[in-house]
């Protein structure tokens, strides 16, 4: 099937933030997706808008009662005992949805990466589940990472859609609250 | 838009000329790929769509799928796979989640008994062809004497393919393109319909599902005539591998042969890890993988002779039947706890149950029990799960039970146990439940957001105390240790394991040996961190079973307490002889590769009518007498040095540490001889074997174990390289292979009825054991080589080869 010159025009207004924005390349629409904040994806843009960092070691574990609440998207219940991680990152993001289709974004596409090595994280636990964002429209996602007790970290996003990935920003190096 | 201008050609009207028609399948591109066709009655639409699937991490991956209804890559609902369907012989299609049509519905899946048992307490009746089962999606049910009606929808860039091996194929169909395909329904049974585009790719990127066959006068059968049972489920073994998906999104052409898969997600019935257990957030989720995935009844009478046996009106004594399906990129190896599995056939032949033989890949071809069923790719087997008492469970246990007991099922290649590299256990993993005796009772699970947080927190106790205990007629102590050890190679490697009072800090950890009938207690001192010692094959009550997410974690000490079940002679019902291996089931994956496992042998109690002789004993109650001093322990054991710097809880946290990569760079087979002096060195591996030759005492045994998590193979040659047809296989699993063909009548075992399984290759996967008596056909040397091979590709990765000297 050939392009037409309009599906052409469109990808080219696209492929300067994703070249492999497969999705947008086939769609009849507007040129170039509207933004907010952050950094450009192939669909708008995502924000690390605020983190915050506790150790959760007072806590112990779940035999012990231990859960931690207040700026995070879920209770976290880490086994010390088990050998978990007993520090949490909860990191507070928006994702900005300009074209004019819906797009599935899922808190899973936001891994923590712990600097000095190729290790990344999976989420503990978000506000939200993944569904789509509505067209021209924002959210705010809150996610929970239980983290390494020492180290740097950052956070990183996986466009599903252009297959790249996004660095967002450190998320500081052991400072707790 | 123009308007479509399809033509679809009918493909054929039955089987076999379905694929001689295949190549007159192709038609021209539909101009309306976007839009659902109309539907036809009778016929069903299926569209080959592409999208993003949510995997267990929340992470998107993009995957194909037959659809339907047409979907783009940007749907947030792709239509990858179909609900259940079902083709009725009188010529109706119909959607249900559920067969038979009309059938009484199980509650949450679990079928209620008729009645208790007249006279075994704790037992109950089981309702006989009353309940419906539920299908998960991608199933396509049809009855004989029904066409099987399928209209293809390739809405994708490439051609696109659906065949069903042997049975039916579309041919290509070109993109934008539409076939039809019409076949009759083929002799019962199951069946996997799949795109074979690039030899296993297309079906990994999720073109894959499953087609089921039954006899609409017996519904209740897996065939006419073969075994009933009292519900049935499908289970889908699926693989994904991410890369692949980004490759196949790029408009890649994938070689499997020179980029093979690298699975970082293992699914069952398209989900994996807590979903899969029914224990996420998601309520309906949940009850759904309870009514589709996870067998539950209540404990029922069983013998394996006869499936159909009434036992009262309208009951029957039965299990649940289960049709395993691997559509994905490795070899699995499906462990049940709890109770083992009949196996009844493969890929469409019935497993005989007396004349029985060894195939050319070294798999034991007869209906037999086996706690570890291996699925090969592309594999269909059905098994019959008894839901029966646990056979290791000691009466007050048993007769104080008020709760369901949970036992889990999961795949014993444990790099599958994983997701996102990590996140144990996170992969292929289900379970089944005892029902607890008396009226339903509502068993309220925890409930987890996430993989992560299930992973990351499994219930855990310090010393806890053992319920109904008893006096021990066998104990042990096992303790954790870590040291670096030397191996046999000069090799020096990081190993956790137990040992006991006596042992020292050695390599396999020590035998634990008893008799059907002790009362054994096994005292789990962790020292560090959290373990548990899982007994396996043994089966015990749950609190027993050392698993951590359906019992507890240990901190301080625990001991575990069972009692091997009896055998009776020519019975195939009882008796837990045989040869066994316990080993930690926390973080698993990597604890076992780190070392903590050691073999467990059960010896028979002695019947009179079967004797033991001086220097010699069986290995079950009417089993073969052979030489105690040559007795062998063989364990292939391969090592992947990178896990071996990993942390206790590696990966438990959600981090990616690559658990799912298992690259052994070092082969090891470990153990020896059973009954010989205790070696000194760090680790047990033969360096020679002795076998007596026929004629010069009784024979030698060797118990095989693989604790490799990749398929093994052991080959018999001689020293030329010829193979030697001297092995006899009489044990899998710790059960004995017996001849079950007659109902109620004894089941003596197969080679001491003219068919004795003997063969110059063994194959065996993670976890799977064999008894082995050795005949070697004249005094000389003989080799023993064992095969490591790879569990996607089946690559022979090293083979390690000990002389047989025969004497």
């Amino acid at each position: 099937m050939e392009l037409s010159r309009r599906r052409v025009l469109w990808g080219l207004g696209a492929t300067g933030v994703a070249a492999g924005a497969g999705l947008l390349l086939t769609r009849d629409e507007p040129p170039t997706p509207s933004r907010a904040g952050g950094e450009w994806t192939s669909f708008g843009t995502v924000a690390l808008l605020d983190w915050s960092r506790r150790s959760l070691a007072a806590s112990h574990d779940h035999a012990a009662g231990g859960h931690v609440h207040g700026g995070a998207a879920t209770v976290l219940v880490p086994s010390a005992v088990h050998g978990a991680w007993t520090d949490a990152v909860s990191v507070h993001l928006q994702v900005h949805n300009g074209t004019h289709e819906p797009v599935e974004l899922s808190p899973g596409q936001f891994r923590v990466r712990v600097a000095g090595g190729d290790v990344t994280v999976s989420l503990y636990g978000a506000d939200r589940a993944a569904g789509p964002i509505a067209a021209g429209s924002t959210a705010t996602f809150r996610i929970d990472y239980l983290v390494p007790p020492a180290g740097g970290l950052s956070l990183e996003f996986a466009d599903a859609i252009s297959m790249r990935t996004h660095q967002l920003g450190r998320l500081g190096e052991g400072s707790t609250t | 838009m123009n308007a479509p201008t399809r033509r679809e050609v009918l493909a054929a009207t039955g089987g076999v000329t379905a694929i001689a028609a295949a190549g007159v399948l192709v038609t021209e591109a539909s101009a309306s790929p976007q839009a659902a066709v109309t539907p036809t009655p009778g016929v069903l639409d299926l569209y080959v769509n592409e999208g993003l699937v949510r995997m267990v991490d929340d992470s998107l991956v993009y995957m194909r799928g037959f659809g339907s209804a047409p979907t783009d890559i940007g749907s947030p609902r792709p239509s990858l796979r179909i609900s259940p369907q079902v083709f009725l012989a009188d010529g109706r299609l119909v959607g249900s989640r559920s067969y038979p049509i009309g059938a009484a519905l199980p509650t949450e899946g679990r079928p209620d008994p008729l009645a208790a048992h007249p006279t075994l307490p704790g037992q109950y009746l089981i309702r006989r062809r009353y309940w419906a089962s539920f299908f998960p999606p991608r199933t396509i049910v049809a009855e004989v004497g029904s066409t099987v009606r399928l209209r293809v929808h390739n809405r994708l860039k490439r051609a696109h393919q659906l065949r069903i091996d042997g049975i039916a194929d579309t041919g290509p169909i070109a993109p934008g393109g539409t076939a039809t395909l019409a076949f009759t329904a083929p002799a019962p049974g199951t069946y996997i319909y799949h795109d074979p585009g690039g030899t296993s790719v297309e079906r990994i990127l999720g073109l894959h599902g499953v087609l089921v066959v039954v006899d609409p006068a017996q519904r209740w059968e897996l065939a006419a005539g073969r075994a009933e049972f009292e519900r049935q489920w499908v289970w889908l073994c699926q693989d994904v591998d991410p890369v692949w998906g980004a490759r196949a999104r790029a408009g890649e052409v994938i070689d499997p042969v020179a980029t093979p898969p690298v699975p970082r997600y293992f699914m069952l019935n398209d989900r994996s890890g807590f979903r899969s257990l029914g224990v996420s957030d998601d309520a309906l989720d949940s009850r759904t993988a309870l009514e589709e995935s996870l067998p539950s009844g209540s404990t029922r009478d069983f013998d394996v002779r006869a499936f159909n046996l009434g036992q009262a009106a309208s009951t029957v004594g039965t299990g649940q039947l289960i049709r395993l399906v691997n559509v994905g990129a490795v070899v699995h190896q499906m462990h049940f706890h709890g109770n083992h599995v009949w196996t009844l056939r493969r890929n469409g032949a019935d497993f005989p149950r007396l004349a029985g033989h060894v195939d050319v890949e070294g798999h034991a071809v007869l209906q037999q029990w086996e706690d570890v069923v291996e699925l090969d790719q592309m594999d269909r087997k059905e098994i019959m799960l008894p839901i029966r008492r646990p056979p290791e469970v000691p009466e007050r246990t048993w007769a104080a039970r008020d709760e369901d007991w949970e036992y889990p099922m999961h795949c014993h290649a444990e790099p599958s146990q994983t997701a996102a590299g990590g996140l144990y256990p996170g992969g292929l993993v289900a379970h089944w439940t005892l029902a607890a005796p008396g009226p339903r009772v509502a068993h309220v699970h925890d409930t987890f957001p996430s993989q992560a947080a299930f992973a990351s927190n499994q219930p855990h106790e310090g010393s806890p105390e053992t319920l109904f205990p008893e006096t021990p007629t066998k104990s042990f102590l096992r303790k954790f240790f870590n040291r670096r050890l030397v191996f046999p190679d000069g090799a020096e490697h990081e190993i956790w394991s137990f040992e006991d009072e006596a042992s020292g800090r050695r390599f396999p950890a020590p035998l634990i040996r008893v008799t059907e009938g002790d009362m054994v207690h096994v005292r789990l001192e962790p020292s560090k961190r959290v373990h548990t010692i899982h007994h396996h094959g043994m089966e015990p009550d749950p609190r027993n079973d050392g698993v951590g997410h359906t019992s507890f974690e240990v901190t301080g000490s625990y001991t575990y307490q069972w009692r091997p079940d009896l055998g009776v002679p020519a019975d195939p019902n009882n008796g837990a002889s045989g040869l066994y291996f316990y080993h930690c089931h926390v973080n698993t994956v990597l604890h076992v590769q780190m070392g903590m496992f050691g073999p467990l042998i059960v010896d028979p109690i002695v019947h009179p009518a079967f004797p033991l002789a001086p220097g010699a004993r069986r290995s079950f109650i009417d089993g073969p007498l052979y030489d105690i001093a040559t007795e062998t322990l063989l364990v292939p054991y391969a090592l992947d040095p990178r896990w071996h710097t990993f942390e206790h809880a590696a990966g438990l946290s959600g981090e990616d540490v690559g658990l799912n990569r298992f690259d052994p760079k070092f082969f090891y087979v470990v153990g020896g001889l059973l009954n010989g002096p205790k070696g000194t060195a760090d680790v047990s591996a033969p360096k020679q074997l002795r076998a007596n030759l026929p004629g010069t005492g009784h024979p030698t045994l060797f118990r095989m174990l693989n604790a490799n998590y990749f398929p093994s193979r052991a080959r018999f040659t001689d020293t030329a390289g010829k193979p030697v047809e001297m092995a006899e296989l009489i044990a899998h699993d710790g059960r004995a292979f017996r001849d079950t063909s007659r109902p109620g009548q004894p089941s003596k075992p197969v080679r001491d009825v003219g068919h004795p399984l003997r063969t110059d290759a063994i194959a065996f996967g993670a976890a799977e054991r064999y008894d082995v008596l050795v005949h070697p056909p004249y005094r000389g040397t003989f080799l023993l080589h064992v095969d490591f091979t790879h569990w996607v590709t089946g690559r022979v990765l090293a083979t390690r080869t000990i002389p047989v000297v025969a004497s």
